[in-house]
């Protein structure tokens, strides 16, 4: 049906009136009419409304400053979230700043109160004393902890060092970042972009004590945060009226993240350095009778393991371009300390390989084996300190040295038998001399022994579901049975039939004749002991439930 | 400071959200705007804005931008077409509908989102233009009940307050109000009084309000209006009435003693659950207050006798003679930023200015001012949303054209609306974006430019007009609604009757005229130029007048009303019982509500920006108190399923003591709610009664 009208009339600017709407649309330029200023003049300058809420002047010796947020005048509009995504001109969804929710007290005298947080420009950062890329600087005047974005290499430890979750990282960019206090605003006599935008006052900048902070810090910034003595924040949240004691108002946090490129490289990691030592062991026991491949296969297949377990570690960085800064923070870091262990490691298990390949002779050739594996064993042992400085309950040296110490034990076993038997088999001396050479049921009940630990350890952290256990290991324990049931199942299955395979094999290769299925046997043991180990890792990652600041409500 | 802006210009202009009305300063580089701050010097807001105004401008980047008219193929598809082709079929289509069902048998819904230019033209269009009855707005479901209650009582709906009374009153009364979450730069007013106010929140949840208040009542839902004639019947007892302002400016107040002498403190208490101290102390506190000041806002609208509760609280402020005084006031907050735009200018159940589409003088004077024939103004009002609906039930309503607003969410009772949707010969839905409940059910889709792309004024809450200017480029081949209408009326046919409706300042001009010798009249400012330079400026602003920057005036200051005796009415009535009492099968009360400050009704613009998205938890939620929880077997973070006799929604569940035993909250965002929600309305105002139903919760069985 066409319409009679005036759709095709031309108006005097000859445009049918849909063009020229059309056009007019377009045109941007009537705003012209209106009164218009330098955009430099909308932005600073709140000056008038929160000339008090910063400090007149700098922080003198042993003083820095701090965020003030007074809890009463908080309600929850969250302004301060998004004026400083909008002032800082920060990546989509991307904020300095969050705000969680604590409620407390009965039907009778409900209660409830948002908390603003941001950066708590701690006295002792445990961003900056992470950080192996020396990407973070805390101002000697300001006491300010800021991040070098371009310093930065995407590793995320701080994210995981820092007790408040402050450094988020950012996919788009492969680094992480956090607020600087808008060290800019503050120079210029300016509040930062929270500050100015609160319309209750709530937050405010003051210059604090050192030392009255760090006295100050025995219990949580407010409920439910992680102990203050961590990293002494030099945030203050004051209430009058916060009744004790508050809750956080969420439900617990759900799983944590699984970084499967770190517990690949932790696996495996460990594996190698365990394939290394028990390769050296069994040499010296076994003096010249173990067979020359099979030294030559572990040392190789050591050094294999562990280049791709760096590999995934590299690959794990927003910025693996920037990886070579990965060592600058050797002085505090023990990641930087981790990777020049396992760097050294690679280099030494290498030379060692070489040097079996070529030939050189017992003395040199046990020498780099042997730095190899002490190179290789101190990496583990930093790897146990980069989680256990952490703080959190699960990640405790008890806890992560035992595993990972069993890790090794029982991949480094499990992996030299498959090596041993597996060359002897390949180069053909399936006579009773070569397979008789290799302490197969030593080795494979070590595996099973130190996996039957592993799994003994693991399972006592169930103990924690009781009601009266520490909260973060019973959250880990909570975790552990219901959202993260599936995989603690297999875990314990691929664990548990790893270790019956491993029982079985040394029966199995009683004969010369069976040699053959008692290998088939120790791979599959070991792929299931592999499988069951990451199943493992992914956990130690997904199942830790620090303290945290309170978060949403839902 | 790593601001994205660099050199380059701003410019002020009135948000885009609630009726609060802040400015915002967008800086613009070529003209077009690339990021905002909140405006410094404007007498609203101070500087200060909330989440969503900060993030205003990021809803206009979407990608479910509509950015090409879309038309439903013969497959059932919404394929893209040019403009020609939609305008055909809107014209089309309605014609047809209406040459067989007759001219009414189409009807527009339209909002309180867009600038009261395009309201008013688009109710000259629908009404005057196609011969249509029958429109209403969103607004309906806000404000309609603040409307009848000022209409009755004062004479005319005029909120009489000025922002500044917050910073004036000593004690400060808010009822169903969540000014700290719906309103935060109010509640930075509220900050800013230096006196020290006591702030009494009536509210059946602690909300961040209550917990801010220095006094709560929590009446059980619903129960506010026995609550509010026992607190009356409490200060005339104390002698608290200003008899020299009642016997000069009021009329029926006898008659309101004697009602609510019956609401003694056993009854009060029996039907609301607030002890007798807890009433006692506010009536003393009012009694004490020099300067008090009386807010509601949805809590009291959305009520099947919300008219009646907000008149309660007028009559307070006028026994008390707390009205045309600085602090005082009996003051209706509203919801959307052009609500008070709609309900001056939009021409759907009253006639252009406050007028009556009933009344032929009314229908002249209008007819000659805009120089139209007086047989095109429908004699008859429009049927209010509910009946619109009912229309479609009916198969009275065959055609119906939705204009920025997502009804398919919003309205309550849901499924039903669902339902009826697909009867209808044709919809039209004219929105920003394609993916809205609404628009995905639409025949043909228009595709509208949004705030910012577009001219006009607003009008806030303190009746303050203020400016919104065209600072970005609209998507494709999207159009500002003003556009769309102009474009229709030529398709239609009528454009002739619109030609001095050239542009939104020329419909600015008419609409002046229209407002002449009205409560309304803003016949004083010559333009939009002028409304920038002074900051906005509050009606009445008849010819003379003279702007001054920031000014701040309320109403009533001459103790006259609008009624012709000059007086207030006490207006009254007897409590109701709510339409869906709880049962066994039901045993608790559904309470709904905003969410977060982040949060924008259906969330067709908020959801947009992912750091507004941060602001509030991620799926839909629903609160419980604990001893509720218990009772029910429901632990915190848990998948619930709520139903009601109507629906289900799924949730998590928040275990709090903010809200009572007996009760849970749910915030309106999610579509499901109202799934759930009650169909009942306030028989004066027609407004629904989105806060009250009964509904059942357990947990969800993990097969569902």
């Amino acid at each position: 049906m066409t319409v009679a009208g005036g759709l095709d009339q031309a108006g005097a600017d000859e445009l049918t009136p849909i063009d020229h709407y059309l056009a007019q649309q377009a045109d941007l330029s009537p705003v012209e009419r209106f009164i218009r200023r330098p955009a430099s003049e909308t932005l600073p300058s709140q000056a008038r409304y929160h000339r008090e809420l910063v400090p007149l002047t700098r922080p003198g010796p042993g003083q820095q400053y701090g965020f003030v947020v007074d809890l009463d005048a908080c309600t929850g509009c969250k302004a301060c979230v998004t004026a400083c995504h909008v002032m800082n001109g920060l990546d989509d969804g991307e904020s300095f700043r969050s705000v969680g929710v604590v409620r407390a007290g009965g039907a009778e005298r409900p209660y409830q109160q948002t908390v603003t947080a941001s950066c708590h420009h701690c006295v002792d950062p445990a961003c900056l004393k992470g950080c192996p890329a020396k990407a973070y600087e805390k101002d000697p005047v300001t006491g300010v902890v800021a991040h070098l974005d371009e310093s930065c290499i995407g590793c995320r430890y701080c994210t995981m060092t820092c007790p408040y979750e402050v450094p988020r990282y950012n996919p788009a960019r492969g680094i992480v970042r956090k607020c600087d206090l808008c060290t800019d605003r503050l120079e210029a006599g300016e509040a930062p972009a929270c500050v100015q935008a609160c319309p209750s006052g709530a937050i405010s900048v003051d210059v604090v004590e050192v030392a009255a902070a760090r006295a100050a810090s025995d219990g949580p910034l407010v409920a439910g945060a992680p102990p203050s003595p961590i990293t002494v924040p030099a945030t203050t949240y004051r209430s009058a009226r916060t009744p004790a004691p508050p809750q956080p108002a969420g439900a617990p946090a759900g799983p944590g993240q699984a970084h499967p490129p770190l517990a690949v490289m932790l696996v495996l990691t460990q594996l190698a350095v365990g394939t290394s030592v028990v390769g050296l062991a069994v040499a010296a026991l076994g003096g010249d009778s173990v067979a020359g491949p099979s030294r030559t296969t572990n040392a190789v297949v050591a050094l294999a393991v562990g280049l791709v377990a760096l590999a995934a570690s590299v690959l794990h960085l927003g910025r693996p371009e920037r990886a070579f800064r990965a060592v600058l923070g050797i002085r505090r870091s023990w990641l930087s300390r981790e990777i020049v262990a396992f760097g050294a490691f690679a280099a030494l298990a290498a030379a060692h390989a070489g040097s079996v390949l070529a030939g050189v002779g017992s003395p040199l050739e046990n020498l780099l084996g042997a730095l190899a594996a002490l190179a290789g064993v101190t990496g583990v042992a930093c790897s146990v300190l980069v989680y256990a400085v952490t703080a959190r309950a699960w990640w405790a040296v008890p806890t992560t040295g035992a595993k990972f110490t069993l890790t090794a034990v029982a991949s480094g076993c499990a992996t030299a038998l498959v090596v041993a038997l597996g060359s002897s088999l390949a180069a053909g001396t399936t006579g009773a001399g070569a397979v008789a050479t290799i302490p197969v049921a030593p080795l494979a009940l070590l595996a099973a022994l130190a996996t039957g630990a592993q799994l003994l350890w693991e399972a006592a952290v169930l103990r924690h579901l009781r009601p009266g256990s520490p909260d973060e290991l019973r959250r880990t324990a909570v975790l552990l049975t219901r959202e993260l049931r599936t995989t603690t199942q297999w875990r314990f299955a691929t664990g548990g039939l790893s270790l019956l395979a491993l029982v079985a094999v040394a029966p199995a290769t009683a004969s010369a004749a069976t040699a053959g299925t008692g290998l088939a046997v120790a791979v599959a043991a070991t792929a299931l002991l592999l499988a069951g180990q990451l199943l493992e890792r992914s956990q130690f990652f997904t199942a830790v439930a620090p303290a945290r600041m309170p978060g949403q409500p839902a | 400071m790593n601001t994205a802006l660099g050199g380059g210009q701003a410019t002020a202009m009135v948000c885009g959200f609630c009726s609060v009305g802040c400015s915002l300063d967008v800086r613009l580089r070529d003209g077009r705007a690339v990021d905002l701050s909140p405006n410094q010097s404007y007498p609203v807001n101070r500087g200060m804005a909330c989440p969503k105004g900060w993030e205003a401008l990021a809803p206009l980047r979407a990608p479910d931008r509509a950015t090409t008219p879309l038309l439903r193929d013969g497959k059932g598809n919404l394929a893209p077409v040019d403009w020609r082709t939609a305008l055909d079929a809107f014209a089309g289509g309605f014609k047809a509908v209406q040459a067989e069902h007759g001219p009414d048998s189409v009807a527009f819904l339209s909002t309180g989102q867009i600038p009261t230019e395009e309201m008013a033209l688009l109710g000259a269009v629908a009404k005057f233009g196609m011969g249509m009855v029958h429109g209403d707005g969103n607004t309906r479901q806000c404000m309609a009940t603040a409307v009848v209650a000022y209409k009755q009582a004062f004479g005319f709906d005029a909120p009489p307050y000025t922002y500044a009374d917050l910073e004036q009153s000593d004690v400060i009364v808010l009822v169903g109000s969540n000014l700290c979450i719906a309103h935060p730069v109010l509640w930075e007013r509220v900050c800013a009084n230096p006196h020290r106010p006591e702030i009494v929140v009536i509210d059946p949840r602690t909300t961040e309000t209550a917990a801010a208040a220095t006094q709560h009542l929590a009446p059980a839902p619903k129960s506010d209006l026995t609550l509010l004639y026992g607190l009356a019947r409490l200060l005339i007892e104390r002698g608290a009435v200003d008899r020299g302002f009642v016997d000069a400016s009021t009329s029926g107040f006898d008659a309101f003693a004697a009602h609510v002498d019956a609401f003694g403190p056993e009854r009060v208490t029996a039907a609301t659950g607030v002890a007798p101290e807890a009433l006692e102390r506010l009536a003393a506190t009012i009694a004490g207050g020099r300067r008090v000041s009386f807010w509601w806002t949805m809590g009291v609208n959305q009520s099947h006798e919300g008219v009646l509760v907000a008149q309660a609280i007028i009559n307070l402020a006028l026994l008390t003679g707390n009205v045309g005084r600085p602090g005082t006031g009996a003051n209706s907050i509203t919801g959307q930023c052009n609500a008070m735009g709609s309900r001056l200018f939009s021409n759907t159940t009253s006639l252009f200015a406050g007028r009556d589409f009933a009344d032929e003088g009314d229908r002249a004077e209008v007819a000659a001012l805009l120089g139209i024939d007086p047989g095109l103004v429908p004699d008859r009002p429009s049927w209010a949303y509910d009946q619109i609906v009912e229309g479609i039930a009916s198969g009275d309503i065959r055609g119906l054209w939705v204009v920025a607003t997502n009804s398919a969410h919003s309205w309550i009772n849901s499924s039903e609306l669902h339902d009826l949707l697909g009867r209808l010969d044709m919809l039209v839905v004219q929105d920003l974006y394609t993916t809205t409940e609404t628009a995905q059910r639409a025949d043909l889709v228009l595709p509208a430019g949004g705030w910012g792309e577009k001219e006009g004024t607003f009008v806030n809450s303190e009746r303050r007009l203020g400016l919104v200017k065209r600072v970005a480029r609209a998507p494709g081949l999207a159009l500002a609604d003003f556009a769309i209408f102009k474009l229709v009326a030529e398709a239609w046919g009528c454009g002739r009757l619109f030609d001095e409706w050239s542009s939104p300042e020329a419909v600015f001009a008419v609409l002046r005229r229209l407002s002449a010798g009205r409560p309304c009249d803003v016949t004083g400012i010559d333009g939009y130029r002028m409304l920038d330079e002074v900051g906005g400026i509050q009606w009445p602003f008849p010819e003379g007048s003279v702007a001054r920057f920031g000014e701040e005036r309320r109403l009533f200051e001459d103790g006259r009303f609008f009624h012709p005796d000059g007086r207030a009415r006490f207006c009254f009535g007897d409590p109701r019982p709510v339409r869906e009492a709880t049962s066994r099968r039901y045993p608790l009360v559904l309470l709904t509500g905003r969410g977060s400050s982040s949060q924008w009704h259906t969330e067709t613009r908020t959801a947009k920006s992912a750091v507004l998205r941060t602001l509030h938890p991620a799926g839909p939620y629903v609160e419980i108190s604990p001893a509720d929880a218990d009772r029910f077997g429901v632990v915190a973070g848990q998948e619930v399923v709520v139903t009601s006799a109507r629906g289900s929604m799924q949730a998590r569940a928040v275990v709090t003591p903010t809200v009572r035993p007996g009760q849970l909250f749910a915030p309106m965002h999610d579509p499901q709610v109202n799934a759930l929600t009650f169909p009942s309305f306030d028989p004066s105002s027609r407004q629904p009664s989105y806060k009250h139903c009964a509904v059942a919760i357990r947990p969800r069985r993990h097969w569902e």
